[in-house]
């Protein structure tokens, strides 16, 4: 107990060292503190080093996007614009935030007149997150919407397809649907060239100028001798280029939807036609070509003629002989076929094919139409597509045609597409050069001195054939009084430069046409009148004959 | 000896290990500076392309409004109504070896 208690008893002294103590508890701080602000950089280290080595990505979204334009200029040959694409806006809805459909649709139907108000309303009750309401608004247009303060419509930036020149050259230009892809003409030919990555404007082949001034002169020529519709082709036969293509009546290409299908299509190149007469400068042409007549013999055209027991008549029936140059420019339908008869109809054939009037034409655009060919070619045959009866052509490929046998008998193929220089890749030879300066000569008296005389326009040195052609009947046979009649023309004769035609289909005689409705009464004349308009547009197109001459003699 | 030879190698380490933790330090921080300024500049960039986008968007739109104000229809039409200019006749034009037939000089004038 003793011992115990003395244990008990005992007393620990500890002595406290203060200044140890705190030296301790700071060492055990500092190291505390340490060890955070370690911790702290390491995160912001760490952090840091992830920001800057690993983030590429995440800032993507701030690299500079190139400027894409999403569909490429059109132009005509001297840069004026013809299709560009603007931004618009198009108005969407979602319907699921609209407060009020009915009231919604009210006030959009008032601002916007054309838009249908039940339609819209019930596209603004349908159980739908988006749908379209309009597109294609204009910054003024989509201002006056947004200024409504609907709640639930919304715009979305879209690019559309503008055509400034609205009606004119609609036909050559095309258009593109609302998802702006091509679908006719030169917006359907070069769609991907037109789209693909920052394309440069491409230059089509027309020039406005002109293309206006035969579109205005095929406008009033359609209204004078009230013809369903005119067309014409402006064509440049040493490129091949189509200077202008026009077909009346045409379409505004920036609402191609509300037009009526007729006004889309362009006959110059997508209807084919008898022509008529106009084929008999590549029937003589096709004679000499191969020495089966020459422009010295005479034909008794004054006489009836009978092929397969059927009589060729002749509309103005010469008094006496004709030779070649006669029978053309007097349109006579029997030397026409005693001539074809010489050539037979193999050969004729052959030439037919090598000018391109065998099939459609291989231009660039879709519209361009297969030629109507009579399965059977028999001797009658021959005779009547000689004289441009019984084989369908298009206004196109008779003019591309005719540019061979005038363009010292090489056929270039046409183009829509702008050339600088004549590529020879694209030219064949269809006639000698004699040939062809035969032709020149003969087509130059028929302006002069036969049916084309109203397109005798001084100083351009014209050249032409007129070409009158009854329509088929439905009852067989043809139809008197429903004519196609065309002037194909081509100037200066001094250095035949340029090709043209123009088609009236059904036109009607009126007054100052003494009862005719043929093509030297309306087509001749209105060619006369574009060559009169164009002729001191076009270079090269002035007739230089009489100088070319005074400089040959004077040559020592 | 060797004790305090050691001592000193791991106290070189020791300050190597921390040289190379502060040039990393530093690097780390340099490349977050220079890539701050790099997409700031990006984002510069970006600001003046969309600028660029907007003009040439303006520039189109009055090349569409000149094209259609120059629509040789409407021209046409205002000629008519104002000027009432007539185009240039063929029998207007005159080729340069016409002009000593069609302006003759007066007699006794030295040709």
């Amino acid at each position: 107990m003793t011992n115990s208690h003395a244990f008990h008893n005992q007393k620990t002294l500890t002595l406290a060292d203060e200044e140890y103590l705190t030296v301790t508890e700071g060492r055990i701080r500092i190291r505390i503190a340490v060890v955070l602000f370690v911790i702290m950089l390491l995160i912001a280290i760490i952090r840091l080093a992830e920001i800057s080595v690993f983030s590429s990505d995440a800032h993507q979204s701030d690299l500079p996007q190139a400027i894409k334009i999403s569909r490429a200029d059109l132009t005509d040959r001297n840069g004026e614009l013809l299709a560009t694409t603007l931004e618009t806006y198009s108005l969407y809805a979602e319907p699921r935030r609209v407060w009020n459909p009915a009231e919604t649709a009210a006030k959009l139907t008032d601002l916007r007149g054309h838009l249908n108000r039940a339609k819209l309303q019930n596209k603004l009750e349908m159980d739908r997150s988006f749908v379209w309401l309009e597109r294609g608004l204009t910054p003024k247009e989509r201002q006056a919407v947004f200024d409504l303060g609907l709640p639930g419509l919304a715009f979305r930036k879209e690019p559309k397809r503008v055509y400034p020149r609205e009606n004119l050259a609609s036909h050559m230009v095309g258009f593109t649907n609302v998802d702006m892809q091509g679908v006719a003409g030169a917006e359907r030919a070069f769609d991907a060239e037109l789209t693909s990555d920052n394309a440069p404007s491409l230059a089509l082949s027309l020039d406005l100028r002109v293309q206006y001034a035969l579109t205005d002169e095929l406008a009033k020529a359609r209204e004078k001798f009230k013809a369903y519709d005119a067309n014409g082709v402006v064509m440049d036969i040493r490129t091949g280029e189509i200077i202008a293509m026009a077909s009346v009546p045409n379409f505004n290409p920036n609402n191609p939807d509300t037009t009526s299908p007729e006004t889309l299509f362009n006959h110059a190149a997508m209807s084919t036609y008898d022509l008529g007469s106009v084929f008999k400068p590549l029937t003589m042409a096709m004679a000499l070509e191969d020495n089966v007549a020459d422009q010295v013999e005479l034909f008794e055209v004054q006489k009836p003629y009978k092929v397969r027991n059927k009589f060729i008549r002749d509309d103005h029936p010469s008094d006496g002989p004709l030779n070649m140059t006669g029978v053309l420019s007097e349109s006579s339908n029997r030397g026409t076929a005693m001539i074809a008869q010489r050539i037979g109809a193999e050969r004729q054939q052959h030439h037919l094919r090598n000018l391109g009037l065998l099939t459609r034409v291989e231009y660039e655009l879709a519209e361009s139409a297969k030629p109507q060919v009579q399965s059977r070619w028999g001797e009658m045959t021959t005779v009547t597509v000689s004289y441009g009866h019984g084989l369908s052509v298009s206004p196109l490929a008779l003019t591309a045609a005719i540019g061979g046998m005038l363009n010292d008998g090489i056929y270039v193929t046409p183009t829509v597409r702008k050339h600088s220089v004549a590529s020879p890749e694209n030219g064949r030879r269809v006639f000698r050069s004699e040939v062809s300066r035969d032709m020149v000569d003969m087509m130059r008296t028929v302006v002069t001195d036969g049916t084309g005389r109203k397109a005798n326009i001084p100083g351009y040195g014209v050249m032409g054939k007129t070409g009158t052609a009854e329509k088929p009947s439905a009852q067989g046979g043809y139809d008197e009084t429903r004519l196609v009649t065309s002037f194909v023309a081509a100037f200066p004769h001094s250095a035949p430069r340029y090709a043209m035609i123009v088609t009236l289909d059904e036109p009607k005689a009126i007054e100052g046409t003494h009862g005719y409705a043929t093509a030297g009464w309306n087509a001749a004349p209105t060619a006369g009148n574009v060559i009169r308009r164009i002729g001191p547009i076009l270079p090269g197109a002035r007739d230089t004959s009489q100088y070319a001459q005074v400089a040959a003699e004077g040559t020592p | 000896m060797s004790v305090s030879y050691s001592g000193s190698r791991r106290a070189a380490r020791r300050v190597s290990w921390f040289l190379l933790f502060l040039i990393g330090v530093a690097l780390t921080v340099t490349l977050y500076f220079v890539k701050t300024h790099a997409q700031s500049a990006k984002r510069d960039v970006r600001v003046l392309t969309q600028a660029l986008s907007a003009e040439e968007e303006a520039i189109r739109v009055l090349r569409a409004e000149l094209a259609y104000l120059e629509n040789p229809a409407r021209l046409a039409e205002l000629n008519e109504q104002h000027l009432k200019l007539k185009s240039t006749t063929p029998e207007q034009e005159r080729d340069v070896g016409d002009i000593e037939t069609s302006f003759p000089l007066p007699e006794g004038e030295a040709k």
